[in-house]
């Protein structure tokens, strides 16, 4: 993510936050058992929710000192630090991820998913997805912080309700595939999908798409429940005081005790910093056992952060990539060799150097490190130095233009990274402007196709490749707003899809990778940028999702 | 004098009355949607016209302020665009934390200001004159959001004597409260101090010229007392509009300082509701915080008139 | 007390039309070079405006250029004040930050002059309900905290270097209008004044040559001021994230961006800060020692900014 100011970003964040989109309309596998993508929202940052892998079987590997939970110790409170939270404590309403690290523990989700996206039981205990239906299995031992049922009935409230506020609800897109909900008997709900793909659906529902809010008190309490959001998970909400602190409790009655789950502590306390300079401090003066940055930290914070004693850095691979996207509708973008002359031209191991202090791998092509469908032999764009600028030059020659072209980067938010850009590629006689958009100019101008170029930031919504092709690159793809259409690349994307053998589409996504990046991939990518969570080491079993967010339920503190 | 001030009070009317059409236009400029806030940028053209409407949005504008004055005169600010919760709580919590601060660093900042601008006057071309006149003209000058950092860096990370943010509330725990209190207000009491000192000193030498100080130190009044007893008093009168042009100040300038120490003060919720286009709820802000500079600047008016006669018939 | 001084337009002195206390002195041109603090503070703005007006020409590092294999660099022969997280010379940036600051100040107090002296014109000279109407809008802008309002403008108008200066003389603005009106207001029962009334001046003549030229020397004041003021909420501004855009050098921004690295690297933001510092510092202090001899009577008033 570009670094930008600490106190306006949490608002621009926000603002470009969680494009949701039609999980629908992703993907469906077709593999039997987990076999799920997710879905998600694409932008300029970060975020992504949803996903699992295609086995469903990997074990986590995003804890921290990951230790059976028998040693767990009782008591202590934990302290989180994070940028501004907005108060839209209820999943429909919740816009910024700042949020989520209140959310993952004060709601259970349907499934639960680890760094490596796998999904398990948490609230259902098992599906079934046939004839155009999933059907849930749920647990009936759970109650809701107000003492209430959990069951199938609320279950079924709650995505109907979901359903009734249609866009207006934030997770809308999630569920948007289900037609109908019907509970067969308590602990079975059963939805009726629009079209048969269960994997997205699924998937979804361990994001927080999938939490579980108590449909009484949404109900008693209206828009107050914004503030006093009721769940069933292992911390209960405490006080509410924005821009200070959020203080929860330990959930007594939590079904996952006796299952050895948390909650291990007497509490957690959210103290809402800001982001930046005085979440460091507030670090190094001993005040927050863990960050939690909802977008990427900058470099420069994670070195000084690492720096303190006691304090470990959490480094996990990460599901994404920066990048930047090239109107192929345009001038001079519409010529696949000026822009591939553009991609060879970046030096990678400098961005990655500089502008991420080394924390990622340089990325060649879209597919990334973290993903089974990954191939080690392809380089794309990142080859080594001379190679690549003969490339360039062979490409600028082809492309008409051998004395070099001129672009314009468009964007809102910090220059950066385009600054980088633009003095990399200068000696190649590559131009670029850097033209800035006020902070409240959204994206509006890139749907309607009023950019030459823009850097961002390409989240992959689940650890499935389909998350990468589809939205992107697909002709129907909800963000490919770049003008890029290729049939053959949709014909090997939804075959990819319906193939459910999993070597057949590692394969076949190789292929596409090959096939796109002949075309003249639309989003060049720059850097796969790793997940960093700062934390006291005495900080035990930190759940971080893939989608870099952390669930704390299970935390206990070490002393 | 009864009419002065019947007058002066009147006119605090037809000012919050412009108060209020400044505040509302000034936030109706705010281009952004303010259902972005609500739907996020991209929500389809059908849901934004919903919740428009919902919002009430969709009515001419001068409708819209007659309705928001309406409730405002009630207390009621309605609701946050972003968060749903109901701004007049807001307000609630977050004014104490402002007007603690501004208070604090004010009352410190005349504790020190006065003494210094008094004893840098007493003797002019002194030693002591030249570096408290120093510290007043250099005070002004260091922007306090540096003054912040170091002072956390120092007092936070080197030697964890007090915490580098946060806030904890009086009732919660006391010593704890004074504890986080300390740095963000010995931030903020910089430059009023500055400027108090300086007012103090330019108003004292102005005074100690004065034929009555002469007389008193004549009949052989010791120096102390002339200052203390006689000339205080008068040189005061200007120091007091600066007293309140400085709590007005300060009311506002906490802003940056409540970034900094993460405080959950008026400051940081009008900064977060301008970044997230939180039009009601900048409004209520610039209302309140424009409202109490009315007031304060009322209150100092009416001093001055009681203690400076003159002042009535100018 | 009593001399009403010559009239004769000595346009400079434009206290010395109405001051209250004549002495025999010198041109006022001439006190104002000789005296020590305006000296100093001046060769100091000088120096400022000149390195910010020579700093292209200067053997000073692109300040955009950013070497990523040397980041975070600590103080050396070859970058004075290191190196910033993603490469670019400190000390190099520094002075170009110069360049904006005085640019911001210069057009953000030209601006606030331009919107703040003809208000306080007409409401001094006119009075009445003019001068009623314009100065309670006026009492009302000033009563909003200048942060808070310049946040809120550049929220309308979006974050940038052009739209700080706009918001930033607005605020201002007022604070000339208030002071002008003042001046006026003695200015217009001036005998000259009213001696050319009597000659049949229209009113727009005699406010822009009889009585504009009367509240010169607290204007120059308070542009001097309002430079520091500008240059202080610039800062402020680009602090926030609102004013000034990167990868263009400013001060506050900088000094924002510096701010993880303070223990580390601490020239990042000491560099920014201690600029701010002096340039703030430096128009501060030239601002009031022209009121000390330009007029005599402000002694007592503070900017209210």
């Amino acid at each position: 993510m570009e670094r930008d100011n600490y106190w306006t970003r949490l608002s621009t964040r926000r603002l470009g936050r969680r494009r949701l989109i039609g999980g629908a309309s992703f993907a469906a596998l077709g593999l039997a058992a987990a076999a799920t993508v997710g879905c998600g929202d694409d932008d300029d940052d970060d975020t992504s929710d949803g996903g699992a892998t295609s086995t469903g079987t990997t074990a986590a590997t995003g804890t921290s000192a990951a230790s059976p939970t028998s040693q767990a110790k009782k008591g202590g409170k934990l302290v989180v630090g994070g940028g501004t939270m907005l108060g839209q404590f209820e999943p429909n309403a919740s816009t910024s991820a700042a949020d989520w690290a209140l959310l993952f523990a004060l709601y259970d989700t349907l499934f639960v998913t680890d760094n490596t996206g796998a999904v398990k039981p948490n609230l259902a205990t098992s599906y079934e997805a046939k004839d155009g239906q999933v059907s849930l299995k749920l647990r009936s031992d759970v109650k809701f912080h107000d003492g209430t049922p959990f069951n199938a009935t609320a279950v079924k409230r709650n995505v109907e309700r979901t359903l009734g506020l249609g866009t207006k609800s934030r997770v809308y897109s999630q569920w948007s595939q289900v037609e109908t909900v019907t509970v067969p008997d308590e602990t079975t709900v059963v939805f009726k999908l629009k079209q048969p793909q269960y994997g997205p659906i699924v998937a979804n529902m361990a994001t927080i798409a999938g939490a579980m809010p108590s449909p009484d008190a949404i109900e008693k309490l209206g828009q107050d429940f914004n503030s006093k959001p009721v769940g069933t998970g292992p911390y209960k909400i405490d006080q509410v005081a924005l821009d200070s602190r959020i203080t929860t409790t330990a959930n007594k009655e939590y079904w996952g005790t006796a299952a050895g789950k948390g909650p291990h502590m007497d509490g957690i306390e959210y103290k809402i910093v800001a982001t930046g300079a005085a979440l460091v401090t507030a670090m190094q003066a001993g005040e927050v056992d863990i960050i939690h940055y909802s977008i990427s930290a900058p470099a420069g914070e994670i070195i000084q952060l690492k720096a303190i004693s006691g304090v470990e850095v959490l480094q996990l691979p990460s599901h994404s990539f920066t990048e930047f996207r090239l109107n192929r509708g345009k001038a001079p973008f519409d010529n696949a060799d000026l822009l591939k002359a553009l991609g060879y031209a970046l030096d990678r191991d400098a961005i990655l150097a500089g502008n991420h202090g080394g924390f990622g791998k340089p990325a060649g092509g879209p597919i990334n490190p973290a993903t089974w469908a990954y191939n080690p032999n392809f380089k794309g764009f990142n080859l080594p130095k001379a190679e690549r600028e003969a490339k360039v030059k062979e490409h600028l020659q082809k492309g008409g233009s051998p004395s070099g072209f001129a672009f314009t980067f468009k964007l809102a938010g910090s220059t950066e990274r385009a600054e980088t850009i633009k003095q990399m590629v200068k000696p190649y006689g590559i131009d670029v402007t850097i033209e800035v958009l006020p902070a409240t100019a959204g994206t509006q101008y890139l749907y309607d196709g009023d950019f030459q170029a823009t850097p961002s930031f390409t989240p992959q919504y689940s650890p499935d490749p389909d998350s990468i092709f589809r939205p992107n690159f697909h002709s129907a793809g909800q963000f490919n707003y770049h003008r890029f259409k290729s049939d053959a690349l949709d014909q090997l994307i939804d075959q990819a899809a319906a193939e459910t053998d999993q070597a057949k589409r590692k394969d076949l996504y190789w292929q596409a990778q090959d096939m796109i990046f002949d075309l003249g991939i639309p989003r060049i990518p720059n850097v796969h940028v790793d997940i960093l969570v700062p934390m006291k080491t005495k900080v035990k079993n930190l759940q971080v999702g893939w989608d870099t967010y952390m669930r704390v339920g299970d935390v206990w503190l070490d002393g | 004098m009864t009419a002065y001030i019947l007058r002066r009070v009147l006119l605090i009317v037809p000012l919050l009355l412009l108060l209020t059409i400044f505040a509302f236009v000034l936030n109706s400029v705010v281009p952004g949607d303010p259902t972005g806030a609500i739907l996020g940028e991209n929500a389809n053209p059908e849901a934004k016209r919903q919740v428009e409407q919902e919002l009430g949005l969709d009515r001419p504008m001068v409708v819209r302020y007659l309705d928001w004055l309406g409730n405002a005169a009630q207390g009621d600010f309605g609701r946050s665009y972003v968060n749903r919760q109901p701004i007049t709580q807001q307000l609630q919590d977050r004014f104490p934390v402002t007007l603690e601060l501004a208070l604090v660093a004010l009352v410190v900042a005349t504790l020190l200001g006065i003494p210094l601008g008094v004893i840098a006057a007493v003797r002019p071309g002194s030693i002591v004159d030249r570096l408290a006149m120093v510290f007043a003209v250099a005070g002004v000058a260091l922007p306090n959001f540096f003054l912040a950092t170091l002072l956390v860096l120092f007092f936070s990370v080197k030697l964890h004597w007090l915490p580098a943010t946060g806030w904890i509330p009086f009732s919660e725990d006391p010593v704890e409260h004074i504890r986080h209190v300390i740095l963000p207000a010995a931030t903020l009491v910089l430059t009023p101090t500055a400027i108090i000192a300086r007012m103090m000193r330019t108003s004292m030498v102005g005074v100690l010229a004065e034929d009555y100080v002469r007389t008193a130190r004549a009949k052989g009044l010791r120096k102390f007392t002339v200052v203390v007893r006689h000339a205080l008093r008068n040189a005061m009168i200007p120091t007091l509009t600066v007293l309140g042009l400085q709590l007005s100040a300060l009311l506002g300038g906490t802003i940056i300082i409540e970034s900094v120490f993460g405080l959950p003060g008026l400051g940081r919720l009008a900064l977060t509701a301008v970044t997230g286009h939180d039009s009601p709820t900048i409004q209520a802000v610039v209302l309140l915080i424009g409202t109490g500079v009315l007031t304060i600047s009322l209150l100092v008016d009416l001093l001055y008139a009681y203690v400076n006669p003159r002042i009535r018939y100018a | 007390m009593s001399a009403q001084g010559s009239k004769a337009a000595d346009s400079l002195s434009g206290a010395g039309l109405r001051a209250p206390q004549r002495r025999r002195i010198p041109p006022v041109l001439g006190r104002v070079l000789r005296d020590p603090t305006i000296r100093i503070a001046g060769s100091v703005i000088i120096l400022l405006v000149l390195l910010a007006a020579t700093a292209p020409i200067l053997p000073l590092d692109d300040p955009d250029v950013q070497d990523l294999y040397a980041v975070r660099a600590n103080p050396s022969a070859d970058h004075w004040l290191g190196t910033d997280p993603i490469g670019r010379d400190v000390f190099s940036r520094v002075i170009y930050g110069a360049r904006i600051s005085m640019f911001v100040g210069l057009v953000s107090v030209t601006m606030a002059f331009i919107v703040g002296v003809p208000i306080g014109l007409a409401a001094g000279f006119r009075g009445g309900l003019t001068d009623t109407l314009l100065m309670r809008m006026v009492d009302v802008v000033i009563a909003v905290p200048p942060l808070l309002l310049a946040i809120a403008l550049i929220s309308a108008l979006g974050a940038g270097i052009w739209n700080a200066m706009f918001a930033i003389g607005l605020i201002a603005a007022p604070g000339y209008a208030r002071l002008v009106r003042g001046e006026a207001l003695a200015a217009r029962e001036l005998d000259y004044v009213l001696a050319a009334r009597s000659l049949g001046a229209s009113n727009l003549r005699l406010m822009a040559v009889h009585v504009f030229p009367a509240t010169i020397p607290a204007v120059i004041v308070q542009c001097s001021l309002g430079l520091a003021f500008a240059i202080l909420t610039e800062a402020s501004l680009s602090f926030l994230g609102l004013g000034v855009q990167p990868p263009t050098p400013a001060w506050g921004s900088m000094l924002q961006n510096g701010f993880p690295y303070l223990q580390q690297q601490m020239w990042m933001a000491v560099g920014p800060g201690v600029a701010i510092f002096l340039a703030v510092l430096a128009f501060n202090v030239l601002g009031d020692a022209l009121r000390d001899i330009l007029d005599p009577r402000l002694r007592n008033r503070r900017a209210n900014l």
